[in-house]
């Protein structure tokens, strides 16, 4: 679906991400880790188009991703940035129906009755139906985020880009807006989510992709990904890798010095 | 519930501002006289009538294109600047267009090519300073905080090259100048108002045309592209329209502050929806302001007649100083 070819980028005269190749396929959940400054928050706004790479291609669903126009783009691909500004008290509905902006044509009021259930529809899959008619600016950082993740939805992509979408949550709405993004990749819309947390990325995703100085070091499944080798070398900290008794994918507990 | 609320509460607004509205051209046609007076100006030749439609109308109907043209500039720019404190003045885009009229004035062009000159002069001399302030900021990504300083810098240099050229000018012709520059609506030339009409609502119907891409806008450059507005484009499409506007504001009546700051900024507050609402409402509410601030500023010291744009200035000031206390 995605296919990331040989790319580098520079901001300045600084290389941050070097010859990376990877390609997403349709229907996974690729999570990609790393720590602070490897280069996960530029590789997503590459592969969502806005930044163009130095060097290497970028294709989307076979095509090369400069030769889509903005808007045809935005049919396809919804990507959330880490952050959002937002200045005005538009009201959450509203808010949320700036993402059906690429699929509406000029003047076509007749849908206005099926656009709204659709806002509707998308803001109880959401959970967030009890924020209606308040103002996003009134709203906390957590509803705000989870705002933010509605109007994606409302782009009705096949390609959802997400850049740590739930650094913000309490440990409930974490579970909770992970599963609602499961549920959505089940129906078959294709995830990528840059987390922090290591927990959740081997939890919830099918793929790991482990980045490190521009580069990725590994990629694979939660298992081959999360080893305590890989950890310790990568963001050098001791960790223990257990088992998750439930689901039987790793889960990582950190070790402090004091300890060792 | 609350959706209903919110319906309820923009109609509120609207039905409030064409009160508004209506009062205020009211006012403004009729001041001094009865209602049957005024309905028997417009169907005799007394010299009321004369006065109805030699000046007091046209000078009614410039003051709401006016009013309305800088309110929807300021929601423009406010919105894809996210900065509550852009308006064509702030930006020195009104100064640019200063610059423009003045060098028109100063060097006879518009004796030389007819009275249209200054209104398109006024329209390069906005496209100049905006196209500096677009230029400083493109290398600052547009980040809002410094297109606003680099907009209030620009306004300051392109101020200081307008009294350069009056101080190189005839005495003689400054005293009309500089009332203009103040922002009067007084000097108006009867005949233009048929230009006036349509040069200032063309512009101002595309602007609403796109309230959807000003609203996406607001979410900064990024997330505006990810939602399909190409973000380079949409800012040169609004910076132009905004820059049309304004240089005809200016050539109509110089300068008049705070009326594109003010006007938007409480009616967001007020309306709390996107800018499908705002826009129009803006345009409501920034033509009955300045017909209202023109009345006063004919009548409150009569017969001595104040430029309007000091008038907005003082009360636009003075409402805007008192907001940004309560907020804090």
């Amino acid at each position: 679906m995605l296919s990331i070819e040989n790319v580098s980028f520079s901001y300045a005269k600084k290389e941050v991400i070097h010859n990376i190749s990877l390609k997403i396929e349709e229907g996974e959940f690729v999570g990609i880790i790393g720590p602070n400054g490897s280069g996960k928050s530029t590789l997503l706004k590459i592969s969502a188009g806005f930044l163009k790479p130095d060097k290497g291609e970028v294709y989307f669903l076979g095509r090369d991703i400069k030769e889509y126009d903005t808007k045809e783009l935005a049919r396809h691909i919804a990507t959330l940035p880490q952050s959002v500004e937002v200045f005005f008290p538009h009201n959450v509905e509203d808010f949320i129906a700036m993402g059906r902006y690429p699929h509406i044509r000029r003047g076509f009021f007749k849908e206005k009755e099926k656009e709204r259930e659709l806002i509707n529809d998308i803001m109880e899959t959401m959970d967030i139906q009890y924020m209606e008619g308040r103002r996003i600016t009134d709203l906390s950082e957590g509803e705000r985020q989870r705002v933010f993740l509605a109007q994606c939805i409302a782009q009705d992509p096949v390609l959802l880009l997400l850049d740590e979408p739930v650094s913000h949550f309490d440990i409930r709405y974490q579970i909770k807006t992970l599963e609602t993004l499961e549920n959505l990749n089940k129906d078959g819309m294709t995830v990528v989510i840059v987390l922090h947390d290591l927990n959740l990325a081997s939890e919830f995703c099918t793929r790991i992709v482990l980045m490190s100085e521009g580069k990725i070091y590994k990629e694979g499944s939660p298992h081959d990904v999360l080893t305590f080798q890989n950890i310790e070398e990568i963001y050098r900290t001791v960790v223990i890798v257990k088992e998750n008794p439930i689901s039987g994918k790793p889960y990582i507990i950190p070790i402090s010095k004091k300890y060792l | 519930m609350k959706g209903k609320d919110t319906r309820w509460r923009i109609r509120a607004v609207f039905i409030t501002l064409i009160l508004l509205l209506v009062c205020a051209i009211i006012l403004s046609i009729g001041y001094g006289k009865g209602m049957d007076e005024i309905i028997r100006g417009f169907t005799t030749r007394e010299e009321f009538g004369f006065v109805l439609r030699k000046i007091r109308i046209p000078r009614t109907i410039i003051a709401l294109l006016i009013g309305g043209s800088l309110s929807i500039c300021g929601a423009t720019l406010q919105s894809i600047l996210r900065n509550s404190l852009a308006e064509p003045y702030t930006l020195g885009i009104s100064a640019g267009a200063s610059l423009g009229i003045t060098i028109s004035v100063i060097l006879g062009v518009n004796s030389l090519f007819g009275i249209f000159v200054n209104p398109v002069m006024g329209f390069l001399g906005a496209m100049g300073s905006t196209s500096v302030v677009y230029i400083l900021s493109r290398k600052r990504l547009f980040d809002p905080g410094a297109i606003v300083l680099f907009g209030i810098v620009v306004s300051l240099v392109f101020s200081s090259l307008v009294f350069l050229m009056f101080s190189l000018m005839d005495p003689d012709r400054m005293q009309g100048v500089i009332l203009w520059l103040m922002g009067d609506l007084s000097g108006l030339e009867n005949e233009l108002v048929f230009f006036y009409v349509p040069a200032f609502l063309i512009p101002a119907f595309i602007l609403f045309f796109f309230t959807r891409e000003l609203d996406i806008l607001s979410l900064g450059s990024e997330k505006a592209q990810y939602l399909g507005v190409k973000p380079q484009r949409a800012y040169k499409v609004f910076f132009i329209l905004t820059s049309i506007l304004t240089g005809l504001c200016v050539s109509a009546a110089g300068i008049i502050g705070f009326v594109g700051l003010i006007v938007p900024h409480i009616l967001r507050a007020v309306l709390n929806t996107g800018n499908r609402h705002l826009m129009y409402a803006s345009y409501m509410g920034g033509a009955s302001f300045l017909v209202f601030s023109d009345v006063f500023s004919r009548y409150i010291l009569y017969p001595v007649e104040l430029p309007v744009g000091v008038v907005t200035g003082i009360i636009g000031g003075v409402i805007l100083l008192v907001l940004l206390i309560k907020r804090q």
